[in-house]
């Protein structure tokens, strides 16, 4: 058996989410882009490996993270025997000459500021591997070879110059130059036009044949992949759902979403009914992927096993809403968006707000922040006030004590003669009586202010004292009275009757349909991947095989 | 026999450049009748957008049209801007391939809805809303999200959203432009079925500009084969693909790469400048048949079916 040129073993690459620092505080755990979750396949030398799926599902960051342009966040990667998972990048340099890739967009791929033949000739340099006029020859054999001929002629052609065909006959070519064992090709004709995809098709095939390359074709279109794949990997959001030999997965496609993908693809061919069974919606966001198999909100076929959670009830919620008279109905019964929430593995319905409603607790409290501050400012003027009367005490003091000085001769005996002016006293209060009296009237004032500040602090939690006791009075009776009870059982009945109406494999997971206090909770049974397992000649992750 | 919608003589586009004129429609015509499918195919740079751009009145300024174009006998090309303004959006609605650069990224889907429908009509807040509420729950989005952006949505619901409002004045002509293209087969599968479905609800008609001979022949009644600003040949769908007449066509459709394909077949050579196209037939360079004549000579616009057409010297010997 030969050894494989590339294994990779349960790969995962998680990207975080930038949260703005607001949204911190509210979102508890960091999120996460599940780009690649546990992928792993081998591959033998020489093997055209398809990696095929919907954007988004993972298949660029697979490709990447293979490379090592991206860093994984688990899972082993060995390339010709060497285990390159946590080499350093100056270890890795050597390697690299051995792997390359060719990307989507071979417009985006070239230097608009290098000539075709100087991007080529490029990694030579770069790898120095050749001196300029080695490099120059070597990269004009290989731009004759890709198709790039006259090869002196194009050698000085700028990217803008030549057709995008071309231009991915340039990325091809830049990537050969290096002698590389494997290529991962990132769609690489999905830019180009229908009557050249066949012609860079056929020179990859080529080159590998002459060269023994190994390729794993990235590709959103199971036609290309069906005519140059040996093997084919389907992903769906992060995960591989079916790998196995491409001409035995097009005459039998097992997994239900492969199933899909390849029924959707429009036939050339009038004759043909348009027959599809499409699934609904579309791939759901791989930051909170769904539970169990991925696939299960879309599968056409999905069983009650297959990890239905309290976000596919939501779901059906809002499907629902799109009925007017129904919408009406399901608000009535069930109120609105904000007396859903879900925890672990159920959807939790708040029935009925059994004390105060929310609203009446609100108003309350407003009136309350109210009254204590209006008591707040009545205050705030009873401290001024007191000041104030402070330095009318003072005054008036003042003005007595000078009249007081005057009657009682005090000025006279203390004046002898008009000419100089020497205040021979102070007639009213010394400066230092009326300091001491002003520090008094400010202290007098201030402790007032406290104690009136206290008194308003103490209005204010009088009032939430008062909302919370008859919160909880209106709780009781609400209990004692059977409108909780009332209230829970009709939500009850409403979601069972919801549930009766739904699709089987979703009402089939629900474990059961309890009532916590005010709250109705539908338990889900806990759900997990399917996992993936051998099915006659490959892997398939559905619970169906 | 159904009422013609949409009617184009010799319809020519010429965009002035520094380079000189680009002939990017260049005598081209077509019947699109009411409640059909006509399919515009090519490969890029062969003139789809600019057809689809003459018909919507959206030509830059500066650009020469000629010939006619006639929506329900209107001329298209000689109406007052005021009466163009007044057709597109209501008569006439457009689906682009991006619906991104069509919305405001600052206005919720509600504002853009509302403003739509102000515009061409004088109806109450109240009535407005409840017809956007109708026209997104019909493209599958909970009344939950109106007040959402652009951006708050996937791909697939942006393009429903374009659609929903496309059609929200219940158009006869809609023109899709690429309107698939940006996304993966099941999500183009389901917008086409929503094509589908307005059009027999509403016996809207569809100019379907697209480069996917797998969705023409799906959805298409009959299909105008662009190659370098021309319709090369001109039918219904089961005859252009069952029995195509001009050298190109057969290549387009050999080269598709389907489930069902067993070899890979390209077109030699690449499709000309426009501004410099070939004399003689515009596909001579390219074309396994050609001959003299071909080189010299423009072949004529002949019906070798009832209602396929084709633009070749030898059509005849490739009945
Ligand atoms: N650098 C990145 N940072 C954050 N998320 C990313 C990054 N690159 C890709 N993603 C996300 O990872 C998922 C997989 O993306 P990608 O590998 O590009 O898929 P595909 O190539 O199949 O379209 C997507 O949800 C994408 O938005
Ligand atoms: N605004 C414009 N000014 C000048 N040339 C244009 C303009 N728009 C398109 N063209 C040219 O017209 C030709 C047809 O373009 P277009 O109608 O966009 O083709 P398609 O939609 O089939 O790709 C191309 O050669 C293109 O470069
Ligand atoms: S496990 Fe299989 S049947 Fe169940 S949802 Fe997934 S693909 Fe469908
Ligand atoms: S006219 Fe001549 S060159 Fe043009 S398509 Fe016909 S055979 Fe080919
Ligand atoms: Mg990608
Ligand atoms: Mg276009």
């Amino acid at each position: 058996m030969t050894e494989p040129i590339l294994e990779v073993e349960g790969l995962v690459k998680y990207f975080p989410v930038k949260i703005p620092a607001a949204q911190r505080l509210v979102v508890r755990q960091p999120l996460v882009v599940h780009a690649v979750e546990g992928v792993s396949f081998s591959l033998k030398p020489g093997e055209i490996f398809g990696v095929v799926g919907e954007s988004g599902c993972g298949k660029t960051t697979l490709g990447r993270t293979i490379l090592r342009l991206v860093e994984p966040s688990d899972g082993r990667i060995v390339f010709d025997g060497v285990d390159i998972t946590h080499m350093k990048e100056s270890e890795l340099r050597p390697i690299r000459r051995s792997m390359q890739i060719i990307f989507q967009d071979p417009h985006a791929a070239l230097n608009p500021a290098m000539t075709i033949g100087e991007s080529i000739a490029d990694p030579l340099l770069i790898h120095e591997l050749a001196t300029e006029p080695e490099a120059k020859v070597r990269a004009l054999e290989i731009m004759t070879e890709v198709g790039l001929s006259p090869a002196e002629q194009l050698y000085t052609k700028y990217p803008a110059d030549v057709s995008g065909g071309q231009k991915q006959r340039a990325v091809i070519a830049r990537a050969m130059i290096l002698r590389p064992k494997l290529i991962v090709a990132d769609e690489p004709v999905a830019m180009l036009d229908m009557s050249i995809r066949a012609k860079i098709l056929e020179l990859m095939l080529e080159l590998k044949e002459k060269y023994g390359l190994t390729y794993i074709f990235i590709t959103h279109d199971l036609a290309t992949a069906k005519f140059i794949c040996d093997r084919i990997a389907i992903m769906y959001l992060g995960r591989i759902v079916e790998v196995g030999d491409s001409s035995e997965i097009y005459r039998e496609p097992k997994h239900p979403y492969t199933q899909a993908l390849l029924g959707a693809i429009p036939v050339p061919d009038p004759d043909r009914p348009r027959m599809k069974t499409l699934p609904k919606g579309e791939v759901p966001d791989a930051i909170r992927p769904p539970a169990g198999c991925r696939f299960h909100p879309r599968c056409p076929v999905s069983t009650a096993a297959c990890g239905w959670e309290p976000a596919d009830f939501l779901d059906l919620l809002d499907l629902r809403a799109l009925d007017d008279g129904v919408r009406v109905r399901d608000e009535e019964a069930l109120g609105s968006g904000d007396r859903f929430t879900t925890q672990g593995g159920a959807s939790r319905i708040r029935a009925l707000d059994p004390g105060m409603t929310a609203r009446e607790k609100r108003s309350l409290l407003v009136l309350t922040a109210l009254g204590s501050l209006a008591v707040g400012l009545l205050n705030a003027l009873a401290g001024v006030g007191t000041f104030g009367l402070g330095i009318l005490v003072i005054l008036v003091f003042d003005l007595i004590a000078r009249r007081e000085s005057v009657r009682t001769d005090l000025v006279d005996r203390g004046t002898h003669g008009d000419t100089l002016r020497i205040r021979a006293l102070d007639p009213g209060m010394t400066a230092r009586e009326k300091r001491s009296l002003l520090a008094l009237s400010v202290l007098g004032a201030l402790a007032i202010g406290t104690l009136q500040a206290v008194m308003g602090v103490g209005t204010f939690a009088a009032g939430v004292l008062v909302i919370v006791v008859f919160d909880a009075i209106a709780r009781r009776e609400s209990v004692r009275t059977g409108l909780v009870n009332r209230a829970t059982s009709r939500v009850r009945t409403y979601v069972a009757g919801i549930l009766d109406a739904a699709p089987q494999p979703l009402a089939g997971a629900v474990k059961r349909i309890t009532i916590s206090g005010s709250e109705v909770l539908v338990e889900f049974a806990p759900s997990t991947d399917p996992g993936l397992r051998k099915v006659d000649d490959r892997d398939v992750r559905c619970v169906l095989y | 026999m159904s009422d013609t919608v949409l009617e184009a003589r010799n319809l020519r586009v010429l965009y002035r450049t520094k380079r000189g004129p680009v002939h990017a429609v260049d005598g081209v015509s077509f019947d699109l009748r009411a409640g059909e499918t006509l399919g515009v195919v090519g490969e890029t740079g062969s003139g789809k957008s600019t057809l689809g751009k003459a018909v919507l009145g959206i030509l830059p300024p500066g650009t020469t049209k000629e010939g006619e174009l006639l929506f329900e006998r209107k001329n298209l090309l000689t109406l007052p801007d005021g009466q163009l303004r007044r057709l597109r959006g209501k008569e006439i609605a457009l689906i682009f391939q991006d619906p991104m650069t069509r919305l405001d990224p600052l206005m919720t889907i509600e504002d853009h809805f509302l403003e739509t429908i102000r515009a061409h009509e004088s109806v109450s807040a109240e009535e407005a809303r409840e017809r956007t509420r109708a026209a997104l729950a019909s493209m599958g989005i909970p009344e939950s999200r109106l007040k959402n952006y652009p951006h708050e949505f996937s791909g697939g619901m942006r393009q429903r959203i374009m659609i929903a409002m496309g059609v929200v004045m219940r158009p006869k002509l809609l023109v899709a432009d690429e309107p698939t293209t940006s996304l993966d087969v099941i999500v183009e599968g389901q917008i086409l079925e929503i094509l589908e479905d307005l059009k027999r609800a509403y016996g809207m008609s569809l100019l379907l500009i697209t480069h996917n001979l797998g969705i023409v022949a799906e959805v298409c009644d009959t299909v105008g084969v662009m190659y370098a600003g021309l319709f090369v040949e001109y039918g219904p769908v089961r005859d252009v693909f069952k029995r195509p007449i001009h050298p190109y066509t057969r290549g387009l459709l050999a080269s598709i790469i389907h489930l069902d394909s067993s070899e890979l077949v390209s077109i030699d050579g690449l499709p000309p400048d426009l501004v410099t196209p070939p004399a003689g037939c515009r596909f001579h360079p390219r074309c396994p048949y050609v001959q003299d004549v071909c080189r010299t000579t423009a072949p004529e616009w002949v019906e070798y079916r009832p209602g396929h057409f084709a633009l070749c010297h030898f059509g005849r010997d490739f009945l």
